[in-house]
């Protein structure tokens, strides 16, 4: 079954501190779910955990993909077996540029022996960048390096855009964005929509889910999902604030 | 034993064989040399056998390695030249295919004079072998050899070089002649235990320019050379010089490269090299700043791998005012390679409204790997700009998870941020140079990374 699927994920940063809980979620690909929670819940800790960072130890539960356990594999191999994460921060890397950067991404997906068509490279990158509304001199920046915050979520999405995963986990895409970045961002996501694709959006606010409509809310809480829904979760969680739910669990 | 091992032992037994009897016959073989030369040699080889060898304990060379730089056995090539190999070479000079104008030499020995086009021979370039140039024009030579030097620590290896210097580079640059394009030229060493003394002499009128790419490089991966290479830039006033520097030597090589930059009245000399051949590397660079608004960058780059060792020291001589003087030494060093920087800014009394900075910055990437930094400052003058710094860290484990998060292997994505790490300076060469750079320090880092591995 096409479906990234996490059962009881339990993760902790260092040895003893325990901050994802038996954690469960489905995210079927032609689907976009959304988690939102307060800070603190573990919502960054889901994504980075899931992406093979090693700041973070599973001690239990599963996560797979398409029925592939992906736990304990290298971050690079869970990227190419097709699981994107756009960062809340993306990394700065000086002197190596958008254009190298991924194109190297690019390549690390082909078998050995093939090499990347540099026209058909460029082509590709030039028409995704004008999507975006990057300038094309970008391709010879550094990476994120003196970029805006704007500028650094578009170029999450560019590099989204040209790698085609079939997973996305979208880390606070909307984090540090104004109004007209955050519509820009959100057509990048939502061209790339499709029966191929499952998007998971995580974030604090509703308005991104204005403009990125989710199939699925999830209300995170302390490590788990507490509480799952349709769109009208999202509105409702805005208008009655994260005490709503903790109150709800309390009782 | 390897090569390095032999070299150093016979060394320290007093086995070289480069000696009182080598010398002399050295010297007859020469013997239709204006007597100034021969004198010189005279005089330099007396110097080279007072001079007490360096010892760790020197200050000028501490954390560095004498021993490692020895000549072992290793000794000038006087025979004929093997024309198969000169053509071979030739073709295999080819590190920049659109330069003006190339100078090929094999062992000191010219395989290739520059073909200089009808205009840059209408203005008045020279641009031809040290040999050709003593033997055309020696007395406009003779100042350049006898002019006084200074040295950072290998004063002993500088009379040795003057003593055998026989071959090398003449550029000269008449007043007001701006040469756009770049000149090369490539010092080759073949065989087993050449030494080889390549001096190299630029000379930039007034208001000139010039860009001239020197590389130094070894035939074959296996025999033990010696170089000792000595270069002087003297820029005119308002002139702008660009010099170039590859090494990229076998590893059975001990590589000195000792510079000498000279800054007349608002001159602009920039020196840019790019270290990464030989088992053990000591270079030298003075930048002398004796007149008022002066400007001299010295931009560094060594790539290391294996149990290479590079043995950097620079000295900023600010001795007139409103001088400026950059130096930035960027060391990647992969494996037990190791890296040692000691640079002084040394601002005299009356040259106020300086600006002078000193930045060295270590990539240590191999666990074995260590890198040593000795920034200093000497300032007399109280109304001067000046800082120095020195990091040294690893690779940032944040981003190189960023990298992989794309799908980059380990291996690639650290190779992407050490190419990266050099691209602030990459970027300052003149285009077809930079991607040429950039090529050659990742096939070191790729291919020739396993090769630098003992």
């Amino acid at each position: 079954m096409s479906v990234l699927g996490i059962q009881n994920l339990r993760a902790c940063i260092g040895h003893d501190k325990e901050i994802l809980k038996g954690l469960c979620l489905d995210l079927p690909q032609g689907e976009v779910h959304a988690i939102m929670g307060p800070n603190g819940s573990g919502k960054s800790t889901l994504a980075k955990a899931i992406a093979g960072h090693d700041d973070y130890e599973v001690t239990d539960g599963s996560v797979l993909m398409d029925d592939t356990s992906i736990l304990g594999m290298e971050p690079d191999e869970i990227a190419r077996m097709g699981l994107f994460l756009a960062f809340q921060y993306p990394m700065e890397l000086p002197g190596v540029s958008i254009a190298n950067f991924i194109r190297a991404a690019l390549q690390a997906r082909l078998g050995e022996g093939e090499r990347i068509d540099a026209s058909n490279y460029y082509k590709d990158l030039y028409e995704k960048m004008d999507e975006l509304g990057i300038d094309r001199q970008f391709t010879s920046r550094s990476v994120n390096e003196g970029f805006s915050g704007g500028e650094k979520k578009r170029c999450e999405i560019l590099q989204m855009a040209m790698l085609q995963p079939r997973y996305c986990i979208l880390d606070e895409t909307d984090s540090g964005l104004d109004i007209d970045a955050l519509r820009i961002v959100a057509q990048g996501v939502n061209a790339m929509r499709g029966s191929d694709r499952g998007i998971l959006v995580i974030t604090h606010y509703q308005r991104l889910l204005e403009y990125i409509v989710p199939d699925r809310v999830h209300v995170m809480w302390d490590g788990r999902i507490v509480r799952s829904g349709d769109k009208a979760l999202a509105v409702e969680l805005e208008e009655k604030g994260y005490d709503w739910v903790k109150a709800e669990l309390v009782a | 034993m390897s090569a390095l091992e032999v070299a150093s032992s016979r060394f320290e037994k007093g086995e070289g064989l480069i000696n009182e009897e080598s010398f002399l016959t050295f010297l007859r073989q020469r013997a239709n040399e204006p007597g100034w030369l021969q004198n010189y040699r005279e005089r330099n080889w007396r110097r080279f056998v007072d001079t007490p060898e360096a010892s760790r304990r020197d200050e000028n060379w501490r954390f560095g390695d004498p021993k490692r730089l020895g000549i072992g056995k290793c000794m000038p090539f006087q025979g004929a030249v093997d024309e198969s190999v000169a053509s071979e070479l030739r073709q295999n000079s080819n590190l920049l295919p659109a330069a003006a104008a190339r100078i090929v030499l094999l062992n000191d020995h010219c395989i290739e004079e520059a073909e200089l086009s009808e205009d840059m021979r209408k203005q008045g370039l020279v641009f031809e072998s040290l040999e050709s140039a003593l033997l055309k024009h020696p007395e406009e030579i003779r100042p350049h050899l006898e002019a006084e030097e200074s040295d950072l620590g290998s004063a002993k290896q500088i009379a040795l070089h003057n003593a055998h210097l026989r071959n090398g580079i003449y550029l000269r640059i008449p007043a007001g002649v701006i040469i756009e394009q770049t000149l090369v030229a490539y010092h080759w060493i073949e065989g087993a235990d050449r030494a080889i003394f390549p001096r190299t002499i630029i000379d930039a009128g007034e208001n000139s320019a010039v860009t001239l790419v020197e590389a130094y490089l070894s035939r074959d991966d296996e025999h033990a050379a010696f170089n000792c290479a000595v270069g002087s830039v003297k820029a005119g006033p308002q002139a702008n010089v660009c010099r170039i520097s590859v090494q990229n030597q076998n590893l059975n090589t001990a590589s000195f490269l000792l510079d000498s930059n000279n800054c007349s009245r608002a001159a602009k000399i920039n020196s840019v090299t790019l270290l990464m051949g030989s088992h053990s590397c000591r270079h030298e660079s003075f930048l002398n700043l004796p007149e008022p608004d002066g400007e001299i960058r010295l931009r560094s780059m060594i790539a290391a791998s294996g149990d290479q060792l590079f043995d950097q020291r620079s000295r900023q001589d600010h001795q007139a005012e409103r001088c400026t003087s950059d130096v930035l030494c960027k060391n990647a060093l992969h494996d037990k390679a190791r890296s040692v920087f000691a640079g002084l800014i040394r601002v005299d009394e009356k040259a106020q409204q300086t600006d002078a900075y000193q930045t060295n910055r270590n990539l240590v990437i191999g666990s074995a790997a260590e890198a040593d930094s000795m920034p200093g400052l000497e300032i007399l003058a109280n109304d001067v700009k000046c800082s120095h710094g020195a990091t040294t860290g690893r690779i940032d484990e944040e981003q190189l998870f960023y990298l992989k998060s794309r799908g980059i292997p380990t291996e690639t994505a650290r190779q992407l941020l050490t190419l990266g790490f050099f691209e602030e300076i990459l970027e300052e060469s003149p285009d077809d140079l930079s991607e040429t750079l950039r090529s050659l320090i990742r096939e070191k880092f790729e291919s020739g990374r396993a090769k630098g591995r003992s």
